[in-house]
């Protein structure tokens, strides 16, 4: 019987193993998995809760392999999106609804915010990406890591008066990479 | 302090980086330089809109594939394949397609991340925790400032900012040239270019082994993946002794067997499961099943 069904499944074309989405998949565990982790934890402050939205970002990941692997946008952002996605999700269902329907001036509904301008993670991870490595470097230092110009001068090796003038040119480099996508120059 | 001098310092005051003394000359300067106030307010600006990315996008290390939460969620995936196709979306033939490797783009950090930032550093600098420019903004409701506002006010924030990655997500997703831009070709489109996959060291591989025994009715079949240097297997075997544990071993083409897993055969006689073996897929050979010492089937290259 087992044979016969098996048999059956088999000519039939059944789905092979994705090997290809599950290659995908892994590759980018590696790549992505500890950044992604480190963000889903501070979002859900909850190691559990956050190894589960990472599952659930990379199942969804599987599911759009393809748009993911042409290699035209930033991976890493759209998980990182993906994962805040699916902890706002989490957090809303949780939440009585009638008490929530009421628009409150602090949470502006999204087409405001959209129509305003605000751009989104794989927009400015991509406009960071346009820029030299040194400006990079340097913004990541003095903004992300909240280093100091002095501190952040001792981290990349250079004077803190280069950190300074870097961080100025690479914010405007920045800003024009942006300005493409969002309008952000005036 | 001329005021090229202070043009420079605006960028690291516009995030914060500025040590008191200066930011404190700068701020100085700022009530009498026009020129430069508008090169702060640009500066802030811009600064504003990196809030829109989390400070652990820069974490670089890789992960350990053989964390059990990658191996939950291959199997979740699995699961997820095996199910019968429900509403018919396009990403949903995906991972069946023959497609050359993954053109995954890093986004790079920095380049050798000394000591490097783990998970657990907290970024302090994160902007959802401190203030990011030295300056307080006494102009209330001008649009700039309402969205430097949405864009610094950390959690909240964040989660009004999601809706509208949603949206571009959404729409950026469906679509392979909305953008406008000239980017890459879909990767549709580079498969069929004779060139072959442009990555053929860490590229995705895959073999099929299958077989049957005619003396105890066992079949099996097995699907191989390889990474760098293991190897996931996906095993399906029936007319197996309902309930019995049996041991997995995979055989290279030199040196000994290995020991895979031993797994329990369900109450139908069937196996189904995935394990992974730390060996090349050129040197695996055949895959069998075993219980109390007796081979019940093997599974082998086509």
């Amino acid at each position: 019987m087992g044979g016969a069904a098996r048999a059956e499944r088999g000519s039939s074309g059944r789905q092979l193993p994705p090997a290809q989405g599950e290659e995908l998949i892994r590759q980018i565990y590696v790549e992505h998995g500890r950044a992604l982790l480190a963000y889903a934890t501070r979002l859900t402050g909850d190691a559990a809760a956050a190894e589960d939205v990472v599952q659930e970002t990379l199942v969804r990941a599987w599911k759009h392999s393809e748009a993911l692997s042409d290699g035209s946008r930033s991976v890493r952002g759209w998980l990182l999106t993906v994962a805040r996605n699916i902890v706002t999700d989490r957090a809303r269902a949780r939440r009585a609804r009638p008490t929530e329907v009421a628009e409150n001036p602090a949470t502006p509904p999204m087409e405001r915010d959209h129509s305003d301008g605000v751009v989104d993670t794989m927009v400015v991870l991509d406009g960071l990406e346009t820029l030299s490595a040194e400006h990079r470097r340097v913004l990541i230092e003095v903004y992300y890591r909240g280093r100091t110009t002095a501190e952040a001068a001792e981290v990349l090796g250079v004077p803190a008066g280069t950190v300074k003038s870097r961080t100025y040119y690479a914010l405007r480099a920045l800003r024009s990479a942006l300005g493409d996508v969002v309008g952000v120059t005036r | 302090m001329s005021e090229m001098q202070c043009r420079e310092l605006v960028g690291a005051y516009a995030v914060g980086a500025l040590e008191p003394p200066e930011a404190a000359r700068l701020a100085d300067h700022l009530l009498t330089c026009n020129r430069c106030r508008h090169e702060l307010d640009e500066a802030e600006d811009t600064a504003a809109f990196m809030a829109a990315v989390p400070p652990e996008a820069f974490i670089d290390e890789p992960a350990d594939p053989n964390d059990p939460l990658l191996l939950r969620t291959l199997h979740a995936i699995r699961l997820e394949a095996a199910a019968p196709p429900q509403v018919s979306r396009p990403a949903q033939a995906s991972p069946a397609q023959p497609a050359a490797g993954p053109q995954l783009r890093a986004v790079r950090g920095e380049g050798g991340a000394p000591g490097g930032a783990g998970p657990d550093n907290g970024f302090p600098g994160w902007s959802g925790q401190r203030a990011r420019s030295h300056r307080r903004r006494p102009r209330a409701g001008s649009a700039s400032q309402q969205r430097r506002h949405l864009a610094f006010a950390g959690a909240a924030a964040a989660a009004v900012l999601v809706l509208a990655g949603g949206v571009l997500l959404g729409t950026s997703l469906a679509g392979d040239d909305d953008s406008g831009t000239t980017r890459t070709a879909p990767i549709a489109q580079q498969t069929v270019e004779p060139t072959g996959p442009p990555s053929n060291a860490v590229g995705p591989a895959s073999a099929g082994l299958r077989g049957s025994d005619p003396a105890t009715g066992a079949e099996l079949e097995v699907a191989v993946s390889a990474s760098d240097n293991f190897l996931t297997l996906d095993l399906e075997g029936t007319n197996l002794p309902a309930g019995q544990d049996v041991e997995i071993y995979a055989a290279p083409s030199v040196g000994n067997e290995v020991l895979v897993a031993t797994l329990k055969v369900n109450a139908a006689g069937v196996l189904d499961d995935s394990k992974t073996v730390k060996m090349a897929l050129a040197d695996l050979v055949s895959i069998s099943v075993r219980a109390a010492g007796e081979t019940l089937v093997t599974a082998k290259r086509p």
